[in-house]
């Protein structure tokens, strides 16, 4: 007799983000179509030629740490500690007795602790190596999200940091669902923590073409539209607990919704380039269908990647139309990049947690400031206002350079239905 | 001196400056890392102008240790001078 797979729910989320530093505040930010985009402050970016950034603005950090605290850490550090402390306050598993043993974690970065390595590369020039600070390496190194978090919560279970750019929110979170479906854990907190508005990054980045140069914050990351014409950077964290539905019932957890679908893949085209006609993304779209044992039909909603760049708005348009057939141009989709600007890796993790809250509330997010059609990106965009619907699968797309694509499928919690 | 030193310790540990003495243990009373002291050091070399080799930095054990070598260390600078 074959038993049923285990349930995987979503018990507890964490949010930084340009548009909100709690989980309500950046719902209510998503809601009203605030945009998070404005003149870069973080550093003086007069000669350059990319001007706009979504700026996590004065970091909420007293809650979290004391003064001292705050240089042994680098920015995506901060930012990963606070979205993971507020996820795992918000599930309640301070208080239940959880296995600590057993507790896992798996929160990862696209950059990681960029800020403190341009400080070193300016010491080094100006003061000389015997300077360079002993704190570099260990707030630099891409896997200090997940250790710093394990030190914060004793959490002393599998701790992994899955890099895959732009897609690795999305990937931590597939990657840690698929562990806890298989038994092999019971609760992992995942999602990911970016901070790349820095003098290398935008220079970095606006180097390859791939960022917006113009100066209006409301024109600047337009997803879709026919007149977009780059990333806007953005910056922050996203965690969720994930748990298998056994223990979150024993322990009566809050259960914002399922994860019941992931799909993951390569293009194995280029490492910049989108595959151009969609085909590797549609697969990872399929995938995560058949991993959900449903039909493209049952999509209610899609977040999209949705950059704001010309090629993966037009791909990701391609990839959805092969992946659903005649029902992508009716499914909703938005790009909550639109507000947020493009958070890297952590953009699959609060976009996650943007899907969630859309199932949970029947509100889809709009993607704001759309203005002229693109033939090439004739989806059913959900545009300038938020729209009420209710909602019962959504779909979540991340890619991330090196070729890499998953999608995530999330379901609504019904309550009275499960008893 | 001793209290420039305790003030730099308090700042950059967070630890009340009334708890650090002289006989306090850096990693036993004052729970500072291998990595809080190699930062500690730096701070106090800039600070002072000294250089503190890695051997004085092994055998550092408590703030007084600390303290001696400042002292030496700025004696010897001061007699150059």
């Amino acid at each position: 007799m074959m038993t049923a797979p285990r349930r995987v729910v979503v018990t507890g989320m964490g949010v930084v983000s340009p548009i909100g530093q709690t989980v309500n505040a950046f719902w209510q930010g998503l809601q009203a179509g605030t945009c998070g985009i404005d003149v870069i402050t973080a550093f003086d970016a007069s000669r350059f030629k990319v001007t706009l950034a979504a700026e996590v603005k004065d970091l909420e950090t007293d809650a979290y740490f004391a003064p001292h605290e705050l240089k042994r850490n680098s920015r995506f550090m901060l930012f990963a500690r606070i979205a993971a402390r507020q996820a795992y306050r918000d599930s309640g598993l301070a208080s239940s007795a959880v296995d600590h043993d057993n507790l896992g974690v798996y929160v990862s970065s696209s950059i990681g602790g960029l800020d403190n390595l341009e400080e070193a590369g300016r010491v080094l020039a100006e003061l000389g190596p015997d300077r360079v600070s002993p704190y570099l390496i260990p707030t630099t190194l891409v896997n200090l999200a997940s250790g710093a978090i394990a030190i914060d919560l004793r959490a002393k279970g599998s701790n992994l940091a899955i890099v895959t750019a732009c897609a690795s929110g999305a990937n931590s979170i597939g990657e840690a669902f698929h562990k806890i479906r298989s038994g092999a854990e019971e609760v992992i907190l995942a999602g990911a923590s970016d901070a790349a508005i820095t003098p290398t990054a935008i220079a970095g980045f606006a180097a390859m073409r791939a960022m917006h140069t113009g100066s209006d914050p409301q024109r600047a990351s337009i997803p879709f539209d026919a007149e977009r014409s780059g990333m806007v950077m953005g910056e922050g964290a996203g965690v969720v607990v994930l748990e298998s539905l056994e223990q979150a019932t024993r322990r009566h957890a809050p259960i914002y919704g399922e994860i019941i679908g992931y799909g993951s893949n390569c293009d194995a085209y280029s490492i910049t380039t989108p595959d151009q006609e969609g085909m590797t993304v549609s697969r990872a779209i399929t995938k995560a269908l058949h991993d959900a044992g449903i039909s493209g039909r049952q999509i209610d909603y899609i977040n999209a990647h949705g950059t704001s760049t010309v090629l993966n708005d037009r791909n990701e348009t391609l990839a959805i139309k092969r992946a659903l057939g005649d029902h992508a141009v009716r499914v909703p989709v938005s790009s909550t990049k639109s507000m947020t600007g493009h958070l890297l890796g952590a953009g699959g993790a609060v976009e996650a947690i943007a899907c969630l809250l859309a199932l949970r509330d029947g509100v889809i997010p709009a993607s704001i400031n759309y203005r002229v059609p693109d033939p090439a990106c004739d989806l059913n965009l959900v545009t300038g206002q938020s729209r009420r619907q209710d909602l019962d699968i959504v779909l979540s797309n991340s890619f991330g350079f090196g070729g890499h694509n998953a999608s995530l499928i999330f379901k609504k919690w019904n309550s009275d239905a499960e008893k | 001196m001793l209290d420039t030193l305790k003030k730099m310790i308090s700042e950059e540990f967070g630890i009340d400056p009334a708890e650090i003495k002289l006989d306090s243990d850096l990693r036993n009373d004052l729970h500072i890392d291998s990595l809080g002291a190699v930062n500690l050091s730096l701070e106090i070399e800039v600070t002072y102008d000294i250089q503190i080799t890695d051997e004085e930095l092994a055998e550092l054990k408590t703030v007084g240790n600390l303290l001696s070598i400042i002292e030496a260390k700025t004696t010897v600078k001061d007699t150059r001078q």
